[in-house]
Protein backbone atom coordinates (compact mmCIF):
# COMPACT_ATOMS: atom_id res chain seq x y z
CA UNK A 1 0.00 0.00 0.00
CA UNK A 2 1.54 3.41 -0.95
CA UNK A 3 2.70 5.73 1.87
CA UNK A 4 0.83 8.95 2.72
CA UNK A 5 2.85 11.05 0.21
CA UNK A 6 2.01 8.80 -2.65
CA UNK A 7 -1.69 8.34 -1.93
CA UNK A 8 -3.97 10.43 -4.27
CA UNK A 9 -5.89 13.16 -2.39
CA UNK A 10 -9.67 12.98 -2.27
CA UNK A 11 -11.63 14.70 -5.20
CA UNK A 12 -12.66 17.85 -3.18
CA UNK A 13 -9.05 18.66 -2.32
CA UNK A 14 -8.02 18.22 -6.02
CA UNK A 15 -10.67 20.75 -7.12
CA UNK A 16 -9.54 23.20 -4.42
CA UNK A 17 -5.87 22.92 -5.47
CA UNK A 18 -6.77 23.51 -9.13
CA UNK A 19 -8.78 26.62 -8.19
CA UNK A 20 -5.90 27.98 -6.11
CA UNK A 21 -3.45 27.40 -8.97
CA UNK A 22 -5.77 29.24 -11.38
CA UNK A 23 -6.10 32.17 -8.96
CA UNK A 24 -2.34 32.37 -8.51
CA UNK A 25 -1.87 32.33 -12.27
CA UNK A 26 -4.31 35.25 -12.62
CA UNK A 27 -2.45 37.26 -9.97
CA UNK A 28 0.86 36.70 -11.69
CA UNK A 29 -0.40 37.59 -15.18
CA UNK A 30 -0.10 41.34 -16.11
CA UNK A 31 -3.47 43.15 -16.28
CA UNK A 32 -2.93 43.73 -20.02
CA UNK A 33 -1.43 40.49 -21.30
CA UNK A 34 -0.85 41.52 -24.94
CA UNK A 35 2.49 43.34 -25.34
CA UNK A 36 1.61 44.30 -28.93
CA UNK A 37 -1.55 46.10 -27.84
CA UNK A 38 0.37 47.81 -25.07
CA UNK A 39 3.11 48.88 -27.50
CA UNK A 40 0.51 50.40 -29.84
CA UNK A 41 -1.23 52.15 -26.92
CA UNK A 42 2.11 53.46 -25.66
CA UNK A 43 2.82 54.95 -29.09
CA UNK A 44 -0.50 56.82 -29.26
CA UNK A 45 0.00 57.84 -25.61
CA UNK A 46 3.38 59.34 -26.46
CA UNK A 47 1.87 61.22 -29.42
CA UNK A 48 -1.07 62.45 -27.33
CA UNK A 49 1.24 63.77 -24.62
CA UNK A 50 3.36 65.35 -27.37
CA UNK A 51 0.32 67.19 -28.74
CA UNK A 52 -0.46 68.41 -25.21
CA UNK A 53 3.13 69.66 -24.86
CA UNK A 54 2.95 71.51 -28.20
CA UNK A 55 -0.35 73.13 -27.25
CA UNK A 56 1.06 74.42 -23.96
CA UNK A 57 4.09 75.80 -25.82
CA UNK A 58 1.92 77.74 -28.26
CA UNK A 59 -0.11 79.11 -25.36
CA UNK A 60 3.06 80.18 -23.57
CA UNK A 61 4.10 82.05 -26.75
CA UNK A 62 0.71 83.76 -26.79
CA UNK A 63 1.13 84.90 -23.18
CA UNK A 64 4.61 86.28 -24.05
CA UNK A 65 3.05 88.25 -26.90
CA UNK A 66 0.41 89.65 -24.52
CA UNK A 67 3.18 90.82 -22.18
CA UNK A 68 5.11 92.51 -25.00
CA UNK A 69 2.09 94.18 -26.57
CA UNK A 70 0.65 95.38 -23.27
CA UNK A 71 4.01 97.04 -22.49
CA UNK A 72 3.76 98.85 -25.83
CA UNK A 73 0.06 99.72 -25.56
CA UNK A 74 0.30 100.89 -21.96
CA UNK A 75 3.02 103.31 -22.92
CA UNK A 76 1.01 104.67 -25.87
CA UNK A 77 -2.21 104.87 -23.85
CA UNK A 78 -0.47 106.56 -20.93
CA UNK A 79 -1.50 103.87 -18.42
CA UNK A 80 0.71 102.22 -15.80
CA UNK A 81 2.00 98.69 -16.22
CA UNK A 82 4.02 98.00 -13.10
CA UNK A 83 6.19 95.08 -12.02
CA UNK A 84 3.47 93.37 -9.97
CA UNK A 85 1.20 93.27 -13.02
CA UNK A 86 4.01 92.02 -15.24
CA UNK A 87 4.66 89.33 -12.67
CA UNK A 88 1.08 88.05 -12.95
CA UNK A 89 1.60 87.39 -16.65
CA UNK A 90 5.16 86.06 -16.16
CA UNK A 91 3.91 83.56 -13.58
CA UNK A 92 1.28 82.35 -16.05
CA UNK A 93 3.99 81.89 -18.68
CA UNK A 94 6.08 79.90 -16.18
CA UNK A 95 3.05 77.77 -15.28
CA UNK A 96 2.37 77.00 -18.95
CA UNK A 97 6.06 76.14 -19.53
CA UNK A 98 6.09 73.73 -16.60
CA UNK A 99 2.96 72.05 -17.98
CA UNK A 100 4.69 71.69 -21.35
CA UNK A 101 7.71 70.07 -19.66
CA UNK A 102 5.48 67.67 -17.72
CA UNK A 103 3.65 66.69 -20.93
CA UNK A 104 7.03 66.15 -22.62
CA UNK A 105 8.16 63.90 -19.79
CA UNK A 106 4.85 62.01 -20.00
CA UNK A 107 5.50 61.45 -23.71
CA UNK A 108 8.95 60.05 -22.85
CA UNK A 109 7.48 57.76 -20.22
CA UNK A 110 4.99 56.38 -22.74
CA UNK A 111 7.84 55.79 -25.19
CA UNK A 112 9.74 53.99 -22.48
CA UNK A 113 6.69 51.85 -21.70
CA UNK A 114 6.41 50.96 -25.37
CA UNK A 115 10.07 49.98 -25.44
CA UNK A 116 9.61 47.98 -22.26
CA UNK A 117 6.63 46.08 -23.68
CA UNK A 118 8.40 45.43 -26.97
CA UNK A 119 11.91 44.67 -25.82
CA UNK A 120 13.95 44.07 -22.72
CA UNK A 121 15.02 47.62 -21.80
CA UNK A 122 14.42 48.12 -18.06
CA UNK A 123 17.11 50.79 -17.63
CA UNK A 124 15.51 53.06 -20.27
CA UNK A 125 12.07 52.60 -18.71
CA UNK A 126 13.31 53.26 -15.19
CA UNK A 127 14.97 56.54 -16.24
CA UNK A 128 11.81 57.67 -18.06
CA UNK A 129 9.70 56.83 -15.00
CA UNK A 130 11.97 58.91 -12.74
CA UNK A 131 11.88 61.85 -15.22
CA UNK A 132 8.08 61.72 -15.26
CA UNK A 133 7.91 61.77 -11.46
CA UNK A 134 10.20 64.83 -11.34
CA UNK A 135 8.25 66.67 -14.02
CA UNK A 136 4.84 66.11 -12.44
CA UNK A 137 6.13 67.28 -9.07
CA UNK A 138 7.35 70.44 -10.82
CA UNK A 139 4.00 71.49 -12.31
CA UNK A 140 3.48 75.04 -11.08
CA UNK A 141 -0.09 76.17 -10.44
CA UNK A 142 -1.49 79.02 -12.48
CA UNK A 143 -0.95 81.97 -10.11
CA UNK A 144 -3.22 81.31 -7.09
CA UNK A 145 -5.10 79.02 -9.46
CA UNK A 146 -6.00 75.39 -9.85
CA UNK A 147 -4.47 73.17 -7.17
CA UNK A 148 -2.54 70.41 -8.94
CA UNK A 149 -1.59 68.22 -5.96
CA UNK A 150 -4.94 66.41 -5.51
CA UNK A 151 -4.99 65.64 -9.23
CA UNK A 152 -1.59 63.97 -9.18
CA UNK A 153 -1.87 62.17 -5.87
CA UNK A 154 0.49 59.25 -5.53
CA UNK A 155 0.92 58.79 -9.27
CA UNK A 156 4.61 59.66 -9.28
CA UNK A 157 5.69 56.87 -6.96
CA UNK A 158 3.46 54.33 -8.68
CA UNK A 159 4.89 54.96 -12.14
CA UNK A 160 8.52 54.71 -11.12
CA UNK A 161 7.98 51.53 -9.11
CA UNK A 162 5.87 49.87 -11.77
CA UNK A 163 8.26 50.63 -14.62
CA UNK A 164 11.31 49.57 -12.63
CA UNK A 165 9.66 46.27 -11.75
CA UNK A 166 8.64 45.72 -15.40
CA UNK A 167 5.07 45.27 -14.31
CA UNK A 168 3.39 46.20 -17.57
CA UNK A 169 -0.15 46.21 -16.24
CA UNK A 170 0.75 48.41 -13.30
CA UNK A 171 2.72 50.74 -15.56
CA UNK A 172 -0.30 51.04 -17.85
CA UNK A 173 -2.52 51.90 -14.88
CA UNK A 174 0.00 54.38 -13.48
CA UNK A 175 0.42 56.22 -16.81
CA UNK A 176 -3.37 56.15 -17.25
CA UNK A 177 -3.61 57.87 -13.86
CA UNK A 178 -1.10 60.54 -14.91
CA UNK A 179 -2.85 61.12 -18.24
CA UNK A 180 -6.26 61.33 -16.56
CA UNK A 181 -4.86 63.92 -14.14
CA UNK A 182 -3.47 65.91 -17.09
CA UNK A 183 -6.84 65.76 -18.85
CA UNK A 184 -8.74 66.92 -15.73
CA UNK A 185 -6.32 69.82 -15.29
CA UNK A 186 -6.70 70.74 -18.97
CA UNK A 187 -10.51 70.69 -18.74
CA UNK A 188 -10.48 72.73 -15.51
CA UNK A 189 -8.27 75.42 -17.05
CA UNK A 190 -9.85 75.60 -20.54
CA UNK A 191 -11.44 78.97 -19.95
CA UNK A 192 -8.03 80.37 -18.92
CA UNK A 193 -6.50 79.06 -22.16
CA UNK A 194 -9.35 80.46 -24.28
CA UNK A 195 -8.93 83.82 -22.51
CA UNK A 196 -5.22 83.97 -23.33
CA UNK A 197 -5.90 83.27 -27.01
CA UNK A 198 -8.64 85.91 -27.21
CA UNK A 199 -6.58 88.51 -25.33
CA UNK A 200 -3.64 88.08 -27.72
CA UNK A 201 -5.94 88.72 -30.68
CA UNK A 202 -7.32 91.86 -28.97
CA UNK A 203 -3.85 93.23 -28.34
CA UNK A 204 -2.73 92.69 -31.93
CA UNK A 205 -5.88 94.37 -33.21
CA UNK A 206 -5.35 97.36 -30.90
CA UNK A 207 -1.71 97.76 -31.93
CA UNK A 208 -2.56 97.48 -35.61
CA UNK A 209 -5.33 100.07 -35.30
CA UNK A 210 -2.96 102.52 -33.60
CA UNK A 211 -0.14 102.04 -36.10
CA UNK A 212 -2.42 102.26 -39.14
CA UNK A 213 -3.98 105.44 -37.78
CA UNK A 214 -0.50 106.96 -37.51
CA UNK A 215 0.34 105.89 -41.06
CA UNK A 216 3.40 103.91 -40.00
CA UNK A 217 2.26 100.51 -41.28
CA UNK A 218 3.03 99.55 -44.86
CA UNK A 219 0.12 97.58 -46.33
CA UNK A 220 2.10 96.65 -49.48
CA UNK A 221 2.50 92.96 -48.59
CA UNK A 222 -1.27 92.58 -48.24
CA UNK A 223 -1.84 94.56 -51.43
CA UNK A 224 0.60 92.27 -53.20
CA UNK A 225 -1.25 89.19 -51.93
CA UNK A 226 -4.54 90.57 -53.23
CA UNK A 227 -2.95 91.46 -56.57
CA UNK A 228 -1.58 87.93 -56.86
CA UNK A 229 -5.13 86.58 -56.53
CA UNK A 230 -6.25 88.69 -59.49
CA UNK A 231 -3.26 87.68 -61.60
CA UNK A 232 -2.45 91.35 -62.23
CA UNK A 233 0.64 93.24 -61.02
CA UNK A 234 0.42 96.16 -58.62
CA UNK A 235 0.70 99.56 -60.31
CA UNK A 236 4.10 101.14 -59.63
CA UNK A 237 3.94 103.73 -56.86
CA UNK A 238 0.32 102.84 -56.00
CA UNK A 239 -0.75 104.60 -52.79
CA UNK A 240 -3.81 103.18 -51.01
CA UNK A 241 -6.60 105.57 -50.05
CA UNK A 242 -7.90 105.78 -46.47
CA UNK A 243 -10.81 103.52 -47.37
CA UNK A 244 -8.44 100.98 -48.85
CA UNK A 245 -6.23 101.14 -45.75
CA UNK A 246 -9.29 100.40 -43.61
CA UNK A 247 -10.15 97.43 -45.81
CA UNK A 248 -6.57 96.12 -45.63
CA UNK A 249 -6.69 96.49 -41.86
CA UNK A 250 -9.80 94.31 -41.83
CA UNK A 251 -7.95 91.72 -43.93
CA UNK A 252 -4.98 91.70 -41.57
CA UNK A 253 -7.34 91.21 -38.64
CA UNK A 254 -8.93 88.23 -40.37
CA UNK A 255 -5.52 86.54 -40.32
CA UNK A 256 -5.12 87.30 -36.59
CA UNK A 257 -8.59 85.97 -35.88
CA UNK A 258 -7.76 82.83 -37.85
CA UNK A 259 -4.89 82.07 -35.49
CA UNK A 260 -7.26 82.46 -32.56
CA UNK A 261 -9.79 80.12 -34.18
CA UNK A 262 -7.07 77.55 -34.93
CA UNK A 263 -5.82 77.61 -31.33
CA UNK A 264 -9.34 77.20 -29.97
CA UNK A 265 -9.89 74.25 -32.33
CA UNK A 266 -6.54 72.80 -31.29
CA UNK A 267 -7.63 72.92 -27.64
CA UNK A 268 -10.76 70.91 -28.51
CA UNK A 269 -8.74 68.36 -30.49
CA UNK A 270 -6.07 67.97 -27.82
CA UNK A 271 -8.72 67.33 -25.17
CA UNK A 272 -10.47 64.84 -27.49
CA UNK A 273 -7.13 63.09 -28.01
CA UNK A 274 -6.50 62.78 -24.28
CA UNK A 275 -10.00 61.39 -23.67
CA UNK A 276 -9.65 58.87 -26.51
CA UNK A 277 -6.27 57.72 -25.19
CA UNK A 278 -7.76 57.30 -21.72
CA UNK A 279 -10.40 55.01 -23.24
CA UNK A 280 -7.72 52.92 -24.96
CA UNK A 281 -5.75 52.39 -21.78
CA UNK A 282 -8.88 51.76 -19.72
CA UNK A 283 -9.81 49.00 -22.16
CA UNK A 284 -6.35 47.48 -21.86
CA UNK A 285 -6.57 47.56 -18.08
CA UNK A 286 -9.91 45.74 -18.24
CA UNK A 287 -8.41 43.20 -20.66
CA UNK A 288 -10.65 44.38 -23.51
CA UNK A 289 -9.12 44.80 -26.95
CA UNK A 290 -8.85 48.56 -27.51
CA UNK A 291 -9.74 50.30 -30.75
CA UNK A 292 -7.20 52.90 -31.78
CA UNK A 293 -9.39 54.47 -34.49
CA UNK A 294 -10.75 57.26 -32.28
CA UNK A 295 -7.42 58.28 -30.75
CA UNK A 296 -5.68 58.16 -34.15
CA UNK A 297 -8.40 60.35 -35.66
CA UNK A 298 -8.22 62.89 -32.83
CA UNK A 299 -4.41 62.88 -32.99
CA UNK A 300 -4.45 63.56 -36.73
CA UNK A 301 -6.76 66.58 -36.23
CA UNK A 302 -4.74 67.94 -33.30
CA UNK A 303 -1.44 67.53 -35.16
CA UNK A 304 -2.75 69.26 -38.29
CA UNK A 305 -4.03 72.22 -36.30
CA UNK A 306 -0.85 72.54 -34.22
CA UNK A 307 1.24 72.41 -37.41
CA UNK A 308 -0.87 75.19 -38.97
CA UNK A 309 -0.44 77.32 -35.85
CA UNK A 310 3.33 76.75 -35.89
CA UNK A 311 3.49 77.73 -39.58
CA UNK A 312 1.64 81.02 -38.97
CA UNK A 313 3.88 81.87 -36.03
CA UNK A 314 6.98 81.08 -38.06
CA UNK A 315 5.76 83.54 -40.72
CA UNK A 316 5.29 86.16 -38.01
CA UNK A 317 8.80 85.55 -36.65
CA UNK A 318 10.26 85.81 -40.15
CA UNK A 319 8.43 89.10 -40.70
CA UNK A 320 9.72 90.37 -37.35
CA UNK A 321 13.29 89.42 -38.24
CA UNK A 322 13.00 91.05 -41.65
CA UNK A 323 11.60 94.23 -40.10
CA UNK A 324 14.43 94.30 -37.56
CA UNK A 325 16.91 93.95 -40.41
CA UNK A 326 15.25 96.90 -42.14
CA UNK A 327 13.54 95.07 -45.00
CA UNK A 328 10.14 93.62 -45.83
CA UNK A 329 9.63 89.87 -46.22
CA UNK B 1 -9.09 71.39 -6.96
CA UNK B 2 -11.60 74.19 -7.15
CA UNK B 3 -11.78 74.46 -10.93
CA UNK B 4 -14.61 73.04 -12.99
CA UNK B 5 -15.00 72.21 -16.65
CA UNK B 6 -16.50 75.00 -18.72
CA UNK B 7 -16.32 78.75 -18.27
CA UNK B 8 -16.63 80.41 -14.87
CA UNK B 9 -19.46 83.01 -15.22
CA UNK B 10 -17.54 85.38 -12.94
CA UNK B 11 -14.38 85.15 -15.04
CA UNK B 12 -16.47 85.56 -18.18
CA UNK B 13 -18.08 88.76 -16.82
CA UNK B 14 -14.71 90.31 -15.97
CA UNK B 15 -13.27 89.19 -19.30
CA UNK B 16 -16.12 90.82 -21.19
CA UNK B 17 -15.58 94.11 -19.28
CA UNK B 18 -11.81 94.16 -19.84
CA UNK B 19 -12.00 93.07 -23.47
CA UNK B 20 -14.59 95.76 -24.23
CA UNK B 21 -12.35 98.50 -22.83
CA UNK B 22 -9.27 97.02 -24.54
CA UNK B 23 -10.99 96.86 -27.93
CA UNK B 24 -12.70 100.27 -27.66
CA UNK B 25 -10.02 102.26 -25.84
CA UNK B 26 -9.03 104.30 -28.90
CA UNK B 27 -12.62 105.12 -29.87
CA UNK B 28 -13.58 106.10 -26.32
CA UNK B 29 -10.38 108.11 -25.87
CA UNK B 30 -11.02 110.06 -29.07
CA UNK B 31 -14.51 110.89 -27.78
CA UNK B 32 -13.28 112.36 -24.48
CA UNK B 33 -13.11 116.16 -24.24
CA UNK B 34 -11.26 116.88 -21.02
CA UNK B 35 -8.04 115.68 -19.40
CA UNK B 36 -10.10 114.58 -16.41
CA UNK B 37 -12.25 112.34 -18.60
CA UNK B 38 -9.14 110.89 -20.25
CA UNK B 39 -7.62 110.09 -16.85
CA UNK B 40 -10.88 108.46 -15.74
CA UNK B 41 -10.85 106.25 -18.83
CA UNK B 42 -7.21 105.28 -18.22
CA UNK B 43 -7.91 104.42 -14.56
CA UNK B 44 -10.94 102.34 -15.52
CA UNK B 45 -8.98 100.46 -18.18
CA UNK B 46 -6.15 99.60 -15.78
CA UNK B 47 -8.58 98.50 -13.09
CA UNK B 48 -10.51 96.28 -15.52
CA UNK B 49 -7.27 94.77 -16.87
CA UNK B 50 -5.93 94.05 -13.38
CA UNK B 51 -9.29 92.65 -12.22
CA UNK B 52 -9.27 90.19 -15.12
CA UNK B 53 -5.64 89.15 -14.72
CA UNK B 54 -6.13 88.52 -11.01
CA UNK B 55 -9.37 86.66 -11.71
CA UNK B 56 -7.67 84.53 -14.36
CA UNK B 57 -5.17 83.65 -11.67
CA UNK B 58 -7.82 82.82 -9.12
CA UNK B 59 -10.74 80.46 -9.31
CA UNK B 60 -14.15 81.63 -8.24
CA UNK B 61 -16.49 79.80 -6.01
CA UNK B 62 -19.53 80.20 -8.18
CA UNK B 63 -21.68 78.52 -5.56
CA UNK B 64 -21.45 81.58 -3.34
CA UNK B 65 -24.82 83.39 -3.77
CA UNK B 66 -23.23 86.76 -3.05
CA UNK B 67 -20.76 86.17 -5.88
CA UNK B 68 -23.64 85.15 -8.13
CA UNK B 69 -25.59 88.30 -7.41
CA UNK B 70 -22.57 90.54 -7.91
CA UNK B 71 -21.62 88.78 -11.11
CA UNK B 72 -25.11 89.45 -12.50
CA UNK B 73 -24.71 93.12 -11.60
CA UNK B 74 -21.37 93.23 -13.43
CA UNK B 75 -22.97 91.68 -16.50
CA UNK B 76 -25.93 94.11 -16.38
CA UNK B 77 -23.52 97.04 -16.02
CA UNK B 78 -21.62 95.83 -19.07
CA UNK B 79 -24.84 95.91 -21.12
CA UNK B 80 -25.33 99.54 -19.98
CA UNK B 81 -21.79 100.38 -21.11
CA UNK B 82 -22.30 98.87 -24.54
CA UNK B 83 -25.60 100.69 -25.03
CA UNK B 84 -24.05 103.98 -23.93
CA UNK B 85 -20.96 103.31 -26.02
CA UNK B 86 -23.04 103.25 -29.17
CA UNK B 87 -23.61 106.98 -28.72
CA UNK B 88 -20.60 109.02 -27.75
CA UNK B 89 -22.41 112.35 -27.33
CA UNK B 90 -22.47 112.10 -23.53
CA UNK B 91 -18.98 110.90 -22.69
CA UNK B 92 -19.10 112.01 -19.05
CA UNK B 93 -22.15 109.84 -18.41
CA UNK B 94 -20.54 106.94 -20.29
CA UNK B 95 -17.42 107.22 -18.17
CA UNK B 96 -19.55 107.21 -14.99
CA UNK B 97 -21.18 104.00 -16.19
CA UNK B 98 -17.81 102.43 -16.95
CA UNK B 99 -16.38 103.43 -13.57
CA UNK B 100 -19.38 101.96 -11.75
CA UNK B 101 -19.05 98.68 -13.67
CA UNK B 102 -15.30 98.41 -13.13
CA UNK B 103 -15.73 99.05 -9.38
CA UNK B 104 -18.28 96.22 -9.31
CA UNK B 105 -15.68 94.06 -11.03
CA UNK B 106 -13.12 94.85 -8.34
CA UNK B 107 -15.61 93.86 -5.66
CA UNK B 108 -16.16 90.56 -7.47
CA UNK B 109 -12.43 89.83 -7.55
CA UNK B 110 -11.97 90.72 -3.88
CA UNK B 111 -14.93 88.52 -2.86
CA UNK B 112 -13.41 85.56 -4.64
CA UNK B 113 -10.09 86.12 -2.86
CA UNK B 114 -11.71 85.56 0.53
Amino acid sequence: MPGPLLRRPPDGRRRGAAALAAALALLLLPACADPQQLTAAAQTGSQAAGALRDFYKTLSDDAETILELESFLSSLRGVPFDSSERQLVEQQIAALDSRARAADRLASAYSALGALAGTDAPEVAATAGRNLATAIEGIAPMPQGVDVAPLVGTVTGDITAAIEARELGKANRALLSALSAAQRLFAAERDLYDGIVAERANKIEAVEELLLAQGVLDPSPLLQQLATLTGLPLAAGAQPSDDLRQALSALALTKTERLGALTAAAAESVEATLLAQIQVQTALGERRAPSLAQVNGALARATTLLDQIAAIKQEEEAAKAAAAAGGNP
Amino acid sequence: MTGTSGTSPSLAALQEQYFYLDRNFNRLFMATKTDEDRDTLRTDYVQARDNYWKARAQRFNDDDPMVDDLQQKVTAAQRDIERAGERLDDVASLLDTITTAVNLGSRLVSLAAV
